[in-house]
């Protein structure tokens, strides 16, 4: 028996892999359609988890404390990598903020929180696109749109943390509707997207 | 070596305890169950004062911005049904800059102020974020009182260059001055104003044409100026007043509360999206929620909130339609969950079942004053013998509820992800075509009846069945690899359970029935998974004639079929029968020994007095260890003077910490958090002089190693001993090293030998060079390059990826019969895991390979005289300990990336903890 699984089904299948960690989430992001988050990406790519590595960097008068995700990349489609090996190409990427389980602290009673914990966060083995801001002066990104420009890539289809919302809204061609996407017609509306550009 | 070394005298902080979680449709952060943090003395939000900062706000003047910034505080203070009220405190004592945000931005602690940071320029959200990331601003609470379950300061960045006017600047301040009283983001008609169309909620009320003065303030994302923002909807205004309610407020509105459940009808399930919709106003009037938002816990059984919802602030005797939508926005901090394969539905009153309509829709009112509870929603379970989508190349997962709890490896599930490659997993789905031992044992808990490259859209069905009280059945069947036209019929069948309904550690029985077979490769078995297999777990055969398979955190057989002794698919037409998977228990905490005539119960290793002693080198493989709540592991051995000493948690979903100790003094000599790959550890160290030494296992923060770590779960300690002197190699690098007398090896005598830094040494000349191409391990180059001894060669990088990850070390040792060259801790590039072993250069002529816990990974190992020598074939190198090599011997182990494509079988590295001896002298003997 041939079948095919279509957006809205799919949808709830990848969800389950977007949770986001039960800690305060507190930013204002601006929605943005493909072609936004093409437009504002330094590098598109499509890589798989590597190696995650919590690390510190020294900004603002503090060491604050950042992560590094290594990866194995697919598909580059904007953007050049860390490093070729072999024709295989591997990108690096720190974001601010801890992946430690709890980085706030206890002053006694008084209890801190974290601040900013809606960064997506990744693990080691698993695939995905991501959209990625180019390296601040202190070699710092994140997902172009935080979770907007993290789509998780699973069974070959695509799904970002935001649940596609939006992604062609206002963009030209037949409306669509949310929920996962097929990644080669998702990779297919990027490189057209990257050539109008 | 020197990286992680840091010996007693070290700053050791206090203990640390876990603050709670944010929620939801509610509020960011809470104090306890059903217990939010507020703002107030008296946590009714009056006062709250907030410190602007003293510079300018990108077009905004400091006085410009200052004034917006009340305004939009007004905003909030002018819900009519909150006590809540803002107060503008004394300016911030600095610019705050690019210079000096860091204290604002991640405090070393409270300092009395509520900062509302004006980034001017930008430039902080730019060095934070990199340019265009689209983040207007953040805010939130900063501090709070765990006694008292107030909030005690807060905190707001305001990215000034990106408010592209005044309505724009004001809409985000209103937002994210929501999230600083301690609201979270929520989701109702925002959703639809981009696009969810779907679902009986939708169906039922269709959009009005104009949406963009609906859609909630606190909703995610920022569509533009006056979408959503600067007024506040009635939802919004709900949260505000359920955290800080009039005294009216209860009196005069109406609640309905209900719980999301999943098809058995009881249990119930938090992260579920559930709208409420006033029929006669279902845009202006309506609100939605994630049950289970006032709690962090996701087990009904240990919390009452876990599951529920309530809406408050409702229109006293509207009818209400209540549903459930899945979340197509991001941003929620309680996890949401996946609906599908279960619908979007309607609460149907007392139709409400595993199998009503979802479109049949029953309203819901209540009174002023009154709540109307029991409004609890059933999620609908496919029918048996449906199709379950499995993706489009039969990659994907289906997530199905089970009639009956499944006990798996110590843990409840009430459902289990289907996924299209011929296995189930539990707490998570798995999209893995490629099978290999190492993502069985790293990935969630699995079930494979057979795990490979399957692909249901080319034909054939999976589905499930099921009698809801024994038995819970998937089903492939006819189902093709990808490309290949065959079929494999198989089944995975879970027992209900008999005895031991309630003791999650005693799993239920399942078994595997299998028709026809055409694969010829592929995975039989189970796994705990990374939270409980070592990650070193060999495979053995699965024998259908056993009545009863079991194992304590892993059982598999892969079939790979390009050893020289490995077979292919041998389960066609047979029938796997497993025992239930206990829960795992940590084999150090409890012991019974004989002593004379007593038994003796250890029930501990918890401190230095209760120490495990062990040997070195050791690594407990076939052992599980955990830290559990409250708990320390304590290992004592005796450390050779003179030698360094590699100590390592190579393993676990951790966040460990490890101290080594003087065990006699109970001295700290080393300490390290996170020097291992990820969040793991590592301490290198050279031992002086000999002593009994031990090793503290816990987890961040515990640095004291009192047991109050934050994590907990299984891990691997590694602990190796050496000696010798560190060899720095960069990436694609090597060092000739001398060797202490001619050493004889496939005929020829040499004085010299080339270390290189991708785990191979050669005679004549290196291979790893800048810009060469040693990194790729592959046979011909064994065969045709210089004479080579190959103990791991892989991509190794020893500076640990650029300094991204964790840099390893070569030791070179002389001692007087052989030269022995350790890899210690060694990763392959853009990766962090580690990787030991030496090999050793015997005076009689004789190479020892000796390897501890690899990453079983890619690699290529053997002897070679090279320069084009015949090639004699792959040899097992685990089926024999000493080899006589005469001109060349290797195995490859193609696993990894590189070799991971659809068609390329897998065999995973075989020689963890072996030793492998080559005879090398030659044809002369």
């Amino acid at each position: 028996m041939t079948k095919t699984a279509k957006g809205k089904g799919l949808l709830g299948l990848l969800l389950c892999l977007v949770a986001a960690p039960a800690l305060v989430q507190a930013s204002a992001v601006r929605h943005m359609n493909l072609d936004a988050l093409v437009e504002n990406s330094a590098a598109i790519f499509r890589g798989t988890v590597t190696g995650i590595e919590p690390g510190s960097v020294q900004i603002g008068g503090k060491e604050l404390p950042t992560t590094t995700y290594l990866f194995r990349v697919g598909e580059m489609f904007k953007g050049q990598p860390t490093a070729v090996r072999n024709g295989e190409q591997f990108l690096a990427l720190t974001m601010i903020g801890s992946i430690k389980e709890h980085h706030h602290q206890h002053h006694g009673p008084i209890v801190h929180f974290d601040l900013l914990h809606d960064v997506p966060r990744m693990t080691t083995g698993s695939e995905y696109l991501l959209f990625a801001t180019a390296e601040s002066s202190a070699g710092l990104s994140v997902p172009v749109g935080l979770t907007q420009g993290c789509f998780d890539l699973l069974g070959g289809m695509a799904l970002n943390r935001a649940g596609n919302t939006g992604l062609f809204r206002g963009m030209q061609g037949p409306p669509r509707s949310d929920g996962a996407i097929a990644y080669r017609e998702l990779a297919g509306h990027i490189r057209a997207s990257l050539a109008a550009q | 070596m020197t990286n992680t070394r840091l010996f007693s005298g070290l700053l050791l902080a206090g203990s640390l305890l876990a603050a709670s979680a944010a929620q939801a449709g509610g509020a960011l952060a809470t104090c306890a169950d059903g217990v939010p943090f507020r703002w107030g003395a008296a946590g009714d939000g009056v006062g709250t004062t907030f410190n602007p900062d003293q510079g300018n706000l990108g077009n905004l003047s400091n006085a410009e911005a200052t004034a917006l910034v009340a305004e939009s505080f007004q905003v909030w203070q002018d819900v009519a049904t909150s006590t809540a009220t803002y107060v503008e405190g004394a300016a911030l004592p600095v610019d705050v800059d690019i210079t000096n945000f860091g204290e604002y931005f991640d405090p070393t602690g409270p300092d009395g102020l509520s900062a509302i940071v004006y980034d001017d320029t930008g430039e902080i959200f730019e060095q934070l974020f990199g340019p265009d990331s689209g983040i207007l601003g953040f805010a939130g609470p900063e501090f709070g009182d765990t006694t008292t379950c107030t909030i005690t300061e807060g905190v707001a960045f305001l990215n000034g260059p990106a408010f592209e006017d005044l309505t724009e600047a004001k809409d985000i301040m209103v937002h994210e001055f929501g999230h600083f009283s301690n609201l979270a983001h929520v989701q109702v008609n925002g959703a639809i104003l981009i696009g969810d169309d779907n679902g009986p909620g939708f169906d039922a009320f269709p959009a009005p044409d104009f949406l963009s003065d609906i859609v909630v303030t606190m909703y995610p994302f920022y569509f533009g100026p006056l979408v959503g923002t600067q007024t506040t909807e009635l939802d919004d205004r709900a949260s505000l007043s359920t955290l800080y309610p009039t005294a009216e407020f209860a009196s005069d509105f109406a609640s309905i509360s209900g719980s999301v459940r999943i098809p058995d009808g009881v249990t119930r399930i938090s992260g579920v999206n559930v709208v409420a919709r006033n029929v006669a106003d279902p845009y202006d009037d309506a609100s939605g929620i994630l049950s289970g938002a006032d709690t962090d816990e996701t087990n009904p059984d240990l919390s009452d909130f876990v599951g529920r919802f309530r809406f408050t602030g409702l229109t006293p005797g509207a009818e209400y339609a209540i549903y459930i939508d899945e979340i197509v926005d991001g941003g929620f901090s309680t996890d949401p969950i996946a609906l599908a394969p279960s619908p979007e539905e309607f609460f149907s009153g007392a139709a409400e079942s595993n199998s009503d309509d979802p479109a049949l829709l029953t309203t819901v009112s209540a009174a002023a004053g009154a709540e109307a509870s029991g409004v609890d929603i059933i999620l609908n379970l496919p029918q048996p013998g449906a199709p379950l989508p499995v993706g489009e190349f039969g990659d994907g997962s289906t997530e199905l509820f089970t009639p009956f709890p499944i006990d798996f490896c110590g843990e409840r599930y009430n459902s289990l992800f289907v996924n299209g490659n011929g296995n189930v997993t539990f707490g998570a789905p798995s999209g893995e075509f490629a099978e290999s031992a190492g993502a069985l044992l790293a990935g969630p808990p699995r079930i494979a009846g057979l795990w490979r490259d399957l692909n249901a859209s080319e034909g054939g069905i999976v589905t499930f069945d099921t009698d809801e009280s024994s038995f819970f059945k998937v089903i492939w069947e006819d189902v093709p690899e990808i490309g290949a036209g065959n079929s494999n019929t198989f089944s995975i069948t879970l027992r209900a359970k008999n005895i031991g309904k309630g003791l999650p550690a005693l799993g239920n029985r399942f078994v595997v029935d299998y028709g026809n077979i055409d694969a010829e490769l592929g995975l039989a078995g189970w796994s705990c998974g990374a939270a409980v297999a070592t990650g070193l777990e060999e495979e053995r055969d699965l024998d259908a004639r056993k009545r009863s398979i079991r194992g304590s955190s892993a059982a598999y057989e892969q079939f790979t079929g390009i050893d020289p002794d490995s077979e292919t698919v041998d389960l066609g037409n047979s029938r796997l029968r497993y025992a239930g998977v206990l829960a795992p228990k940590d084999s150090f905490e409890y012991s019974i020994l004989l002593s004379g005539w007593n038994f003796v119960f250890n029930t501990d290793n918890d401190s230095l007095e209760t120490a495990r002693r062990i040997g070195v080198p050791f690594a407990n493989k076939r052992r599980f260890a955990e830290i559990g709540d409250g708990d320390v592991d304590f290992y004592r051995f005796h450390a050779q003077g003179g030698e360094n000493l590699a100590v390592e948690v190579v393993r676990g979903e951790l966040d460990t910490v490890i101290g080594l100790f003087d065990a006699d003094t109970g001295e700290l000599l080393a300490f390290d958090d996170d020097g291992g790959a990820g969040l793991l550890s590592r301490i290198v160290v050279d031992i002086p002089e000999s002593t009994d030494v031990a090793v503290a296992v816990s987890t961040f923060p515990d640095v004291e190693f009192a047991g109050v770590g934050e994590s907990a779960g299984g891990y691997v300690l590694s602990v190796r001993s050496f000696g010798g002197e560190p060899v720095f190699l960069g990436d694609e690098d090597n060092v000739e090293i001398p060797l202490p007398e001619p050493f004889r090896f496939l005929g020829e005598e040499y004085s010299t030998v080339f270390l290189n830094s991708n785990g191979t040494l050669t005679f004549e000349e290196p291979t790893a060079t800048p810009g060469g191409d040693d990194f790729t391990a592959e046979i011909p180059k064994l065969l045709n390059g210089p004479p080579r001894i190959a103990p791991y060669w892989a991509d190794l990088d020893p500076t640990g990826t650029f300094g991204f990850g964790t840099p390893g070390f070569y030791f070179v040792e002389t001692t007087h019969d052989a030269l022995h060259v350790h890899g210690v801790s060694l990763s392959e590039f853009f990766a962090s895991n580690p990787n030991y072993f030496s090999v050793d250069f015997y005076k009689d002529g004789w190479l020892a390979y000796d390897y501890g816990v690899t990453s079983r990974d890619d690699a290529l190992v053997g002897v070679t005289a090279g320069r084009g020598v015949a090639d004699p074939g792959p040899t097992n190198l685990s089926r024999s300990r000493y080899i006589r090599a005469d001109t060349a011997v290797y195995e490859n182990f193609p696993n990894g990336f590189g070799a991971a494509t659809r068609t390329t079988p897998f065999s995973d590295f075989d020689l963890l903890f072996r030793d492998v001896w080559f005879d090398v002298r030659g044809d002369d003997h």
